[in-house]
């Protein structure tokens, strides 16, 4: 079957010589068309895995979910989504669109239901869409995905916050929900003082375009063009108004923390940044969350989607 | 009806037509008068009305036929003067009236004289001779008759015979002049054309055999094949003259109007008239045979009996007035006979052999294959027949129908117009019109082609209806049509997505297009007006399409899938 594409300006030449209203309507769509997606996830897989063949590492990465809602302590607890992947040869970027709800849901006793999940890379050896006993586990994110399929009150809410039925994609710096299920601990009183924070979430290439505060590339996760945050503790007259605390673990070191005001929002607009900085939801903080980095790894480090207090 | 009444003593008739000027009732006022020919113009059944008047009024009530004593000759010559167009079947005209006089009419071969591509001097001799030996055989009173039969070129005073020519004076005076008791003589000249040629000389003159009153001898007959001034002609399809076409025909039976099984000398004259009018009207000039007849005291004139089949004649049986063709062995024969019956049940006589009749109803054809023994009568009401389609009957354009209905309900399939769908099936109903030249149609056509995307989990049904303008030439073969065309259609599209995996929801998308196409088709008659209908071609659409990354839509545009599809049904025509 051969095929023509014309340009949508075409269409409306075509139409008007025609003086027809055909050829218009809804685009019709062929195989390649999977469906209007509920969230695009963009990221890259780095890094190396001896179990991949040198010839062709293949890496697919693929949606999984948690049947004990953050608590997660092992990847046994995780369940596959085989229709939200994709598949490529590292190094590579993808765009993952999803187009499907979980299929694995955390229950609240009231009968609230949502459900949280992660990216996570294995080696499809067999190919066949799906990870097979046997294959191993290559490569994980800090990301963390979480649905809503109705919406969620601050208590229901996992990340302590009240969310809209959705996708919601957000670093794992948030405070994680006490072990007997309720929301996550309210943060510290913000201390007094005025505002420091005019220029939080601005692009940066040094600290003196953000003083009082400090021009950060990586915290959660890179900062493309660099951005303004404010130190813990605060600098001497500045309050924590318009800011949010954020804790998170160094991406060198992971065993060690360090603490910012990043700007608070209530959607990604208020952050002022394009693709990948977003309101992340489970901070109400402009963070470049928006992006998934999945790191290759021999020996995965265990899982971890929230910050313990 | 000739016979049933007496023609007054010492009366003869005379015809004269509405194209001299006269009206209906002028003309009737003209007929007491002694010599009467065929007008220009007559309706058909005038030229029978006048036919019957004939036989009523001028002859006796009882037709008798050709005594035994009958001399014939008919005389024969393709070729004219030296600047005249040679014809091709002048000859073969004279060759046949023979066989059909002696055959049909009884006249012994014996008495059979036959002159083809002769000369002038040896037409005369010949006739000379035999008013010799006719007053040296016939005794007064004793019934006799002389029939000579001319076919060839002439002008308005003579005949032309290879080079040569014979007055027409001297050659009416060599027939008046015999001793039989009755004397007929025909002429059938001719102009030369190309396809249908003229018989005849310079179109500024006429043939006009100028027999007036006076000149009509009594126990005396003339008919000629045109009027004055008019062109006779002959036609290919026909192989022969208008005139001596239908006369045979009319001597076969097919002017036998009173089914009294005898073909009189008015019924030929009259169904020889209305049929070569009917033909020439599609010529290029009208033609009109006239008559003279001065039978006064004597009966109408028997010339062939259809209960006198002899020898390897057979009977055919007609039924109803409709146009018969009539071609040798198959269709597409040659043609030996172009009959229009006048009664209801008329029977004809034909050599045995196998024939293609074609009977043309106004709604219809009907074909008819028949084999004819020696001495065997043959009924085609009780032959099965081969209905000819309404579109074919429409495109034959010899028929009255001007076009045809169809409806149409074909199924078939179309092939993926987007990846991933399957080939679809689909079904459409349509109408449309037969024309002479073009069939033009409408159909609604509804299709549905299912696919799956890529990763599987989303499955579409893919919905067409359609309504499209079909143009088409169709080809008649002897068992089948062909066709060929263009159409062009409109259009919607929907596609419906389900998820046979999960719960994936995706809206539905409505859109429409256009689609152009070419297609080949055959029909093959099934029965009555039912056809099988098989098509297939190819078509592309126009139509808007998604442009898709990462499985999702990220932008749009015109595209036009190309793709082919075929179909199969019936078709419904009246």
């Amino acid at each position: 079957m051969a095929t023509l594409t014309f340009p949508l300006g075409t269409c409306a030449a075509a139409l008007g010589l025609a003086g027809l209203l055909l050829g218009c309507g809804d685009p019709l769509v062929d195989r390649q068309f999977q469906g209007d997606p509920l969230i695009s996830v963009r990221g890259n897989v780095s890094g190396a895995s001896d179990v991949l063949p040198l010839e062709k590492p293949l890496v697919r990465i693929s949606a999984w979910w948690s049947s004990v809602g953050l608590q997660v302590s092992d990847y046994s607890q995780l369940v596959e989504q085989p229709s939200i992947t994709t598949q490529s040869t590292v190094p590579f970027s993808f765009t993952l669109n999803v187009f499907d709800t979980p299929t694995l849901f955390t229950q609240l006793p009231d009968g609230t239901r949502y459900a949280v999940g992660s990216l996570l890379g294995y080696y499809d050896q067999n190919e066949n869409g799906r990870r097979d006993p046997g294959e191993p586990l290559v490569g994980n994110t800090r990301r963390v995905l979480l649905y809503a399929p109705q919406p969620l009150t601050i208590s229901q809410s996992p990340l302590g916050r009240a969310l809209k039925p959705g996708y919601y994609l957000t670093s794992n710096s948030f405070a994680c929900p006490s072990s007997a299920g309720g929301p996550p601990p309210m943060p510290p009183p913000m201390p007094p003082g005025s505002g420091c924070s005019q220029k939080l979430s601005q692009a940066c290439t040094e600290n003196a375009d953000c003083a009082p505060g400090i021009c950060v590339r990586d915290f959660v996760s890179p900062w493309p063009q660099g951005g303004c945050v404010l130190p813990d503790p605060l600098p001497m007259g500045c309050s924590a108004q318009g800011a949010v605390r954020v804790t998170a673990a160094s991406m060198s070191d992971p065993r060690r923390e360090t603490t910012y005001w990043v700007k608070a929002c209530s959607s990604s607009e208020d952050c002022g940044r394009s693709f990948p900085y977003q309101c992340d939801a489970s901070l109400a903080a402009c963070l470049p969350t928006q992006v998934v980095t999945i790191s290759l790894s021999d020996s995965l480090p265990t899982p971890r989607w929230c910050r313990q207090p | 009806m000739s016979g049933s009444r007496r023609q007054p003593t010492g009366r003869s008739a005379r015809s004269t037509g509405p194209d001299r000027g006269k009206t209906p009732d002028a003309d009737r006022s003209d007929f007491p008068i002694e010599s009467v020919r065929g007008g220009h113009g007559l309706p058909k059944p005038l030229g029978w009305l006048l036919a019957l008047w004939l036989a009523s009024w001028v002859w006796l009530p009882t037709a008798q036929a050709l005594p035994v004593q009958t001399w014939l000759v008919t005389i024969g010559n393709n070729l004219g003067e030296l600047d005249e167009l040679g014809l091709r079947f002048a000859e073969r005209d004279a060759q046949q009236i023979a066989d059909i006089l002696r055959q049909h009419g009884g006249v012994s071969s014996r008495r059979v004289t036959l002159l083809l591509g002769e000369s002038a001097q040896t037409v005369r001799r010949t006739l000379e001779d035999l008013n010799a030996e006719i007053r040296g055989q016939v005794s007064a009173g004793q019934p006799s008759a002389l029939v000579v039969f001319y076919s060839g070129h002439a002008d308005a005073t003579s005949l032309h015979l290879r080079g040569s020519s014979l007055p027409l004076d001297e050659l009416k005076k060599l027939v008046q002049g015999s001793a039989a008791a009755m004397r007929l003589l025909i002429v059938d000249a001719c102009r030369s054309g190309s396809i249908t040629r003229v018989k005849g000389v310079k179109a500024a003159e006429s043939f006009d055999i100028q027999i007036d009153e006076s000149s009509a001898a009594e126990g005396m007959a003339i008919l000629t094949s045109s009027a004055a001034g008019e062109s006779s002609q002959e036609s290919d399809r026909l192989r022969g003259s208008f005139f001596t076409h239908h006369l045979m025909n009319g001597l076969r039976g097919a002017a036998d109007r009173n089914g009294d099984g005898r073909i009189t000398l008015s019924e030929a004259y009259g169904y020889t008239y209305d049929q070569t009018l009917r033909s020439s009207g599609r010529t290029l000039s009208l033609q009109h045979p006239t008559y003279l007849f001065d039978l006064r005291g004597r009966e109408d004139l028997i010339l062939t009996l259809t209960d006198n089949a002899q020898g390897q004649l057979s009977r055919l049986h007609l039924h109803g007035r409709s146009l018969y063709l009539v071609s040798e062995e198959r269709e597409g024969g040659p043609l030996i006979a172009e009959i229009a019956p006048l009664r209801d049940n008329t029977t004809l006589l034909l050599p045995a052999g196998s024939y293609f009749v074609q009977q043309r109803l106004p709604a219809e054809y009907r074909e008819y294959q028949v084999q004819l023994s020696a001495g065997h009568e043959t009924d085609l009401a009780q032959r099965s027949y081969r209905s000819v389609q309404y579109d074919r009957l429409v495109r034959y354009r010899g028929s009255q129908k001007l076009y045809a209905h169809a409806l149409s309900l074909l199924g078939g399939v179309q092939g993926a117009l987007l990846s991933g769908e399957n080939i679809s099936p689909q079904v459409s109903l349509g109408y449309g019109l037969d024309l002479p030249w073009l069939s033009l149609s409408t159909r609604v056509r509804a299709g549905v082609a299912s696919g799956l995307s890529l990763d599987g989990y989303l499955a579409n049904q893919h919905t067409q209806v359609g309504l499209g303008v079909f143009l088409q030439r169709v080809v008649d073969l002897r068992f089948v049509s062909l066709s060929f065309g263009l159409f062009f259609e409109g259009v919607y599209h929907r596609q419906s997505f389900s998820a046979p995996l999960g719960e994936r929801m995706t809206t539905a998308r409505n859109a429409w297009g256009m689609g152009f196409g070419g297609l080949l088709a055959l029909e093959l008659p099934l029965w009555r007006s039912l056809s099988l209908r098989i098509e297939l071609g190819p078509l592309t659409q126009l139509l808007p399409r998604a442009d898709v990354s990462f499985g999702a839509q990220s932008g749009q545009g015109l595209a036009s899938p190309f793709t082919l599809f075929g179909n199969g049904g019936l078709v419904w025509r009246r």
